[in-house]
């Protein structure tokens, strides 16, 4: 019997360990208050729109504020930017431009 | 519970017979759960980074699109938004980029106007003359300077511009600041060349968080050729951004697994003739089919559970010790290597208990059913030899 | 013990009533092991099955000792029809009535001896403790202390056969069943085999083997001896038995 309780009480420490980390690191993050103020003062005083993560393209440095249609926003031979550039994708919302077609027919006056 | 314990003891010292192969399976089973873990965890972090600072952002910021790219914007537009009932103050904003070709970095480059209070995030001060700068700390990083030091940029005309450092933004604050070098606003346009009646994008405050939609509406409708992009949309994009569901990464890692799984499959289906063997002779021993499956069961779980754990364990030490240096290539790109993010250790326990389910209970799966299937013929075979 | 073995009772321990056993049915490789087998076993007896290979002794054990069931006919223990009973239950007399010694030992080989005694006794309901002792004056009896640790990989012929017979006793099952149980011994350590199955037939067993080694089929312990040829009874009169 020694053998099993011995593995119980491992998997049973491997369990805590991690629930200590796990769940404080859930509750912790709402209350650092501090934290997240001074980062928002920044965001604000910068007028920060995005985060900092991959400076290679445009629309991979500013992603909310790239566009979808600009097909070589970077330089007219410009590849795919692999592999951030197949990781975010030009931002999905936002756009309010359609096609519109006139009929010819219509009565002139 | 004396069974259950010895069933369990029985579990035990089967795993521990086969233990070579056993632990070579927890091995890359964890490995499997850490990678995947990583992935969540990164793309979490980073997530509730977005969404916990960007809420500080503009509420509405206008561009201009010009034969579908972006153009400046006029200053003259501002004075047409902030006619608008319920808007606040309307700035035009300078800011663009500049790259270079040595470090092969691309910077951003941000105009500011006007006098800024000392932020914490901030090591030094605003700069607070025109040939003065504030950089982020991936910049340093890539470049060397100190506080006090210049930075030397070329402008579009060659000739070449001194900015001194007057302050370096904290590494706390990378995940926003880590590309970004902080002018005054004239200089930047000086540095530029772009003309005094335009501007990059106009932000516009808007009192009424409720009548954000409307008034992007009305700007986009009176001002044809602009874009707005509110707030909500922007917070949007980094919410569908990091999505765990999107992503190349986890389309990656979600093949790492399906790899795994048919090596499970295929060393639970190539249940060993010994294993098979092992099983034949317990139930002629008098074991029943459940006393078997009980015992695999156990097998499994207690493998697939450790593997799980020392996993998730390993991911937390790579994402929130190491700060995901696998991984951070894959986000930041071929531009520069720039020093670590500060992510802050959020995790989505829902997501780990999906992770959870989606590895281990195929796992399970693949382990009892060759057992079940030789746990439920008849023990007859052993017999006959 | 479940069973209360009643030496003097007239009725028998086992019953084979018109019993078939055939394999693969209704496919290419249809075998009929065994064809309208009638057999009465009473408590106490040492009963000898003899035959060729292929007669189908191994089929008629594995269905006497509740591992497989018949295609036709009933078997009965103690007047209770096993043969139509659900798998646990077969599981359960397999492990509380019946002590099998295989013809191949079928030893786990990576185990060791002591480990290998205890697994019959895994699903009973009792301690660990009482089933290391139980084991412990198991191996005693069969002179196997020093080996209480060797993985049986490492055990000699004679050791392996003492070790499956050991086995067999771990739950005190009142019936044995030993298939060939001579088969790779030789001339000494069958006759201290049959030595030892007197032992436990003097304790009250009853014992039934399959075997084509005269010198078990003709032993005195053997009270009586039943053939068989291509799966049916060679000799009719000896299926009624008793004493």
């Amino acid at each position: 019997m020694t053998r099993s309780v011995l593995c119980l009480s491992v998997l049973l420490a491997g369990a805590t360990l991690l629930l200590s980390l796990l769940l404080p690191a859930q509750q912790s993050f709402h209350q650092d208050s501090a934290r997240w103020q001074n980062k928002r003062d920044l965001v604000a005083a910068l007028a920060i729109t995005d985060l900092s993560l991959s400076s290679e393209a445009r629309y991979t440095r500013h992603v909310s504020q790239a566009d979808l249609f600009s097909a070589f926003q970077d330089f007219p031979a410009s590849f795919e930017h692999f592999p951030t550039g197949s990781m975010i994708p030009p931002r999905p919302a936002g756009y309010s431009g359609r096609v519109l077609f006139e009929s010819a027919q219509r009565v002139r006056p | 519970m004396i069974l259950n314990l010895k069933l369990l003891e029985y579990s035990l010292s089967s795993l521990w017979r086969r233990k070579e192969k056993n632990l070579a399976l927890v091995s890359v089973y964890a490995l499997v759960i850490a990678t995947l873990g990583s992935v969540l965890l990164l793309t979490h972090a980073l997530k509730t980074e977005a969404l916990m600072t960007l809420t500080a952002a503009p509420e509405i910021v206008v561009q201009r699109t010009l034969g579908g790219r972006h153009e400046l914007i006029p200053i003259a537009y501002a004075r047409t938004i902030s006619e608008f009932p319920g808007v606040g103050r309307v700035t035009p904003r300078v800011w663009g980029y500049y790259y270079d070709s040595l470090v092969k970095a691309n910077l951003t480059l941000i105009g500011i106007e006007g006098y800024h209070e000392q932020l914490e995030l901030l090591e030094g001060r605003f700069p607070q003359a025109p040939d003065e700068c504030v950089i982020g700390a991936g910049v340093a990083d890539a470049f060397g300077p100190q506080i006090g030091d210049f930075l030397v940029l070329e402008d579009s005309s060659k000739r070449r511009s001194e900015f001194r450092v007057s302050g370096i933004f904290r590494s706390a604050s990378n995940l926003l600041t880590n590309d970004l070098v902080v002018v005054q606003e004239a200089a930047l346009r000086e540095f530029f060349a772009m003309p005094a009646e335009l501007a990059t994008d106009l932000t516009v405050q808007v009192y009424n968080s409720r009548e954000v939609g409307t008034i992007a509406k009305k700007i986009s409708y009176l001002l044809p050729d602009s874009r707005p992009i509110t707030r909500d949309e922007l917070l949007h994009t980094y919410d569908s951004l990091f999505n765990w569901r999107s992503g190349m990464m986890l389309a990656v890692f979600v093949s790492a697994l399906m790899a795994f799984l048919i090596l499970a499959w295929d060393r639970a289906t190539g249940i060993s003739a010994e294993e098979r063997r092992e099983i034949g002779i317990l139930k002629a021993l008098g074991w029943e089919t459940s006393h078997v499956l009980g015992a695999k069961l156990r097998e499994a779980l207690l493998l697939s559970l450790t593997a799980f754990m020392a996993g998730l364990l390993l991911a937390w030490w790579h994402v929130f010790v190491l700060g995901a240096p696998l991984l951070m290539p894959l986000l930041k790109g071929w531009s520069v290597l720039f020093p670590e993010f500060d992510l802050p250790p959020v995790v989505d326990l829902y997501q780990l208990a999906v992770l959870g389910c989606v590895t281990i209970i195929p796992y399970l799966a693949c382990t009892l059913i060759p057992a079940w299937k030789a746990a439920s013929s008849d023990p007859d075979d052993v017999m006959r030899g | 013990m479940t069973l209360a073995i009643d030496h003097i009772s007239s009725r028998p321990l086992i019953r084979v009533d018109e019993v078939s056993k055939i394999y693969h049915q209704g496919k290419p490789a249809e075998v009929r092991a065994l064809q309208n087998i009638s057999l009465e076993i009473f408590a106490g007896e040492v009963v000898a099955l003899s035959g060729p290979s292929g007669s189908g002794k191994s089929t008629l054990l594995s269905l006497i000792g509740c591992m497989s069931r018949p295609t036709q006919g009933t078997i009965y223990l103690q007047e209770r029809r096993v043969s139509r009973l659900p798998e646990a239950f077969l599981a359960r007399i397999r492990r509380e009535t019946y002590g099998f010694v295989f013809q191949q030992y079928h030893l786990l080989r990576d185990v060791s001896v002591l480990d290998n005694l205890l697994f019959p006794l895994y699903p009973a309901a009792m301690p660990m403790k009482t089933m290391r002792e139980r084991a412990l004056v198991l191996l005693e009896t069969f002179s196997l202390t020093d080996k209480e640790k060797t993985k049986v990989r490492r055990l000699s012929g004679g050791e392996q056969q003492r070790v499956a017979l050991a086995r067999a006793l771990m739950a005190d099952p009142p019936i044995i069943i030993a298939d060939e149980p001579t088969a790779h011994l030789d001339a000494e350590l069958t006759a201290e085999l049959l030595t030892m199955l007197t032992e436990l037939h003097a304790e009250g067993r009853t014992i039934i083997i399959a075997t084509h080694d005269p010198v078990v089929h003709q032993s005195s312990l053997i009270s009586r001896r039943v053939a068989l040829r291509h799966g049916q009874l060679a000799d009719a009169e000896n299926s009624r038995g008793g004493q």
